[in-house]
Formats: structure tokens, C-alpha cells, sequence
């Protein structure tokens, strides 16, 4: 696990996504604070463990390393698989910037889908594939899925109160998505929902949580005395997704057993 | 028996059946992960599919609690 939040920190930026199961029956409420805990600076997905349909190891831990293009690469132990993890995660990464496909109209499509994350220019690229071109159809899916998990993250976001990252994710969009007539209308609606008094008051409350994160993150506070700041944001943002955040994550370092 | 074909990760069209009791196939290295959802997830941005990673790589690390 120490690698893998390493590789989160060191690659994530550069479009690598780690996530990691949890295999011993913990749940998602009371995960929080062991997380807290163990690895207050972490910010790696955690989800918990139903199946993922890939062979690994024996026991714990185990790791897999999953390709651009939905592949399973690699499978085993992390120690014994630590210098192959990184050369193929260079690798897809180098993939993902440059695209690929079985023809360079393929490729270049999916440079800008993925690489450029152009998702405008992407779709004239597949638009513009011959109809016999064999790829053509994926691409179209591909598209569609990376237009639909953008919107929904803005409204995922905003639900979990990171009204920052759900603005940055609207504003983002509205730029790669761009003067195509299927998307502008739902764009314009996820970037106003940000705009009035309201949404910005609560903007202001969620924007001091992440400044408290940021704090424990970079270990200029301790996760015990995070719990003072983010019960004072609850109450003033008392009524929000922003307050009940805080609150969530007040309860978190509260339950966090360093914090005792 | 139900039968679910899963969307396909590569090319768009591969398809990849399930196993006998609905599970999605494990995939071995080299073979394309058939479709299926982590469920919920801390510190995502609400992907909960396989196939809505695409295009980007992903590490897997499991792990426990005990």
C-alpha cells in the first residue's frame, strides 16, 4: 500500500488512477478514520473489495495494473513487481499522451480524447472516420463515456461537498467540450449551478475545508487538531453539502485513534 | 441461465461473457478486464465503472484493514 500511495502522489497528475480494495470487510463509514490514522496524507481512491475480476496472488497485498485500454498487464505481490509496475506504468502512460489504435486516425482520435483530453476536437476526429473504419464505433462509445463521467463527477462532487473540485471539474469541461450543440446546453446548466450568492457562500466554507486538509496533508497539522477548524466550518456552513462534509470529516479525525 | 454480455473494453467490441454464477470472467495478463463497478469509493469523483477509467491506467492495490 505505501507504494501504490506513492504512485498516486507521484502520477496522478500525469493521469494514472490508483485505487485501493479493502479485502477484510471494513466499510466505507468507519473507514475514514482509520485512514486518518494510518495515512493522513493520502488522497488515493479507496473502495472496498466485491470482486474485481482479475487474477492476483495469494493473500495481501496484492496488486494489478490495468492498461489504457482496459488490458490486465500485471498481477502479483507489489515488492516482486515493483520495478515492472513502474516501467509499464510509464509506458501506458506514454500511451495515453501520444493515443493509440489500429490506424493513425484511430491514434490521433484518441490523442485528444485521452492525451489532450479534447473531447470537441476528438469528436470531429471520429466524426470524421470512414463508416467501414472498424474502430469507429468503439471510439463513439469511448467519447460518449468520457463526456457522461465528467458531468456526473460535477454532481458527485458537489454532493460530497468538494464544491472546488466540482466547479474546476464544470469549468474544465466547458473548455474541452465546446461548441458541440449535444453538450453545450448540459454544460451551461453544471457551470451556472455554481454562480448566485448562495453557491458562492457555501464555495467560500468548502474552500476553507480543503484549506484544512491541505494543513493535515502536508503535515503543518496534526489530524487532532484538524477537528476544531472543521466542527467551527460545520456550523457555519450548517445546511450545505460543504457543512456536512466538514462535519463527516470532523467526526473522522474525532474517531481517528490518534486523535484520542 | 441469464446471460449478460458485458460491454467491451477493447476496441469497443470484444465481448466477454460471464462466468457460470453472473460473475464477470477473471481476467488472467494480457486478456481485457470485463465490465463491472467497485461500488462506492472514498476520495473519487463518482467512476465507479471499469470502463469509465479508460484511457487512463490503473493500479490496483489490495489491501486490509487487520
Amino acid at each position: 500500500m505505501p507504494q501504490a500511495i506513492k504512485h498516486d502522489l507521484e502520477k496522478r497528475d500525469r493521469g494514472l488512477v490508483v485505487i485501493l480494495p479493502e479485502c477484510q470487510g471494513a466499510d466505507l463509514d468507519t473507514l475514514p478514520a482509520f485512514l486518518w490514522k494510518m495515512f493522513p496524507t493520502m488522497e488515493a481512491r479507496v473502495s472496498i473489495e466485491r470482486g474485481t475480476p482479475v487474477t492476483r496472488g495469494n493473500g495481501l497485498p496484492a496488486s494489478a495494473l490495468i492498461g489504457v485500454d482496459g488490458t490486465l498487464l500485471w498481477s502479483g505481490h507489489p515488492s516482486s513487481g515493483a520495478k515492472q509496475i513502474d516501467e509499464l506504468t510509464e509506458v501506458e502512460l506514454k500511451k495515453m499522451a501520444s493515443g493509440w489504435g489500429a490506424t493513425p486516425e484511430a491514434k490521433k482520435a484518441r490523442q485528444q480524447l485521452y492525451g489532450k483530453r479534447n473531447l470537441a476536437e476528438a469528436k470531429k476526429l471520429i466524426a470524421a472516420l470512414a463508416d467501414d473504419n472498424n474502430e469507429k464505433a468503439g471510439l463513439q462509445l469511448e467519447l460518449a463515456t468520457a463526456f457522461a463521467w465528467r458531468a456526473k463527477a460535477v454532481q458527485h462532487l458537489r454532493d460530497e461537498g468538494r464544491l472546488a473540485e466540482a466547479k474546476t471539474m464544470a469549468t474544465a469541461l466547458k473548455k474541452i467540450a465546446s461548441g458541440v450543440a449535444d453538450w453545450d446546453a448540459e454544460v451551461a446548466t453544471l457551470v451556472a449551478g455554481f454562480e448566485g450568492p448562495e453557491g458562492q457562500s457555501e464555495m467560500t466554507q468548502a474552500k476553507k475545508v480543503d484549506g484544512v486538509l491541505a494543513r493535515v496533508r502536508d503535515k503543518k497539522m496534526k489530524v487532532a487538531d484538524a477537528i476544531k477548524p472543521m466542527r467551527a466550518i460545520a456550523k457555519a456552513a450548517a445546511g450545505t453539502k460543504a457543512g456536512e462534509r466538514a462535519e463527516k470529516l470532523a467526526a473522522a479525525f474525532e474517531a481517528a485513534p490518534s486523535a484520542k | 441461465m441469464q446471460t449478460t454480455l458485458f460491454i467491451p473494453l477493447a476496441l469497443g467490441l470484444a465481448l466477454a461473457l460471464p462466468a457460470q454464477d453472473g460473475a464477470p470472467k477473471v481476467a488472467e495478463v494480457g486478456e481485457v478486464v470485463a465490465e463491472f463497478s467497485f461500488g462506492a469509493m472514498l476520495n473519487g469523483d463518482g467512476r465507479t465503472k471499469i470502463s469509465e477509467f479508460r484511457g487512463q491506467p490503473i493500479l490496483l492495490d489490495f489491501w486490509g484493514t487487520h
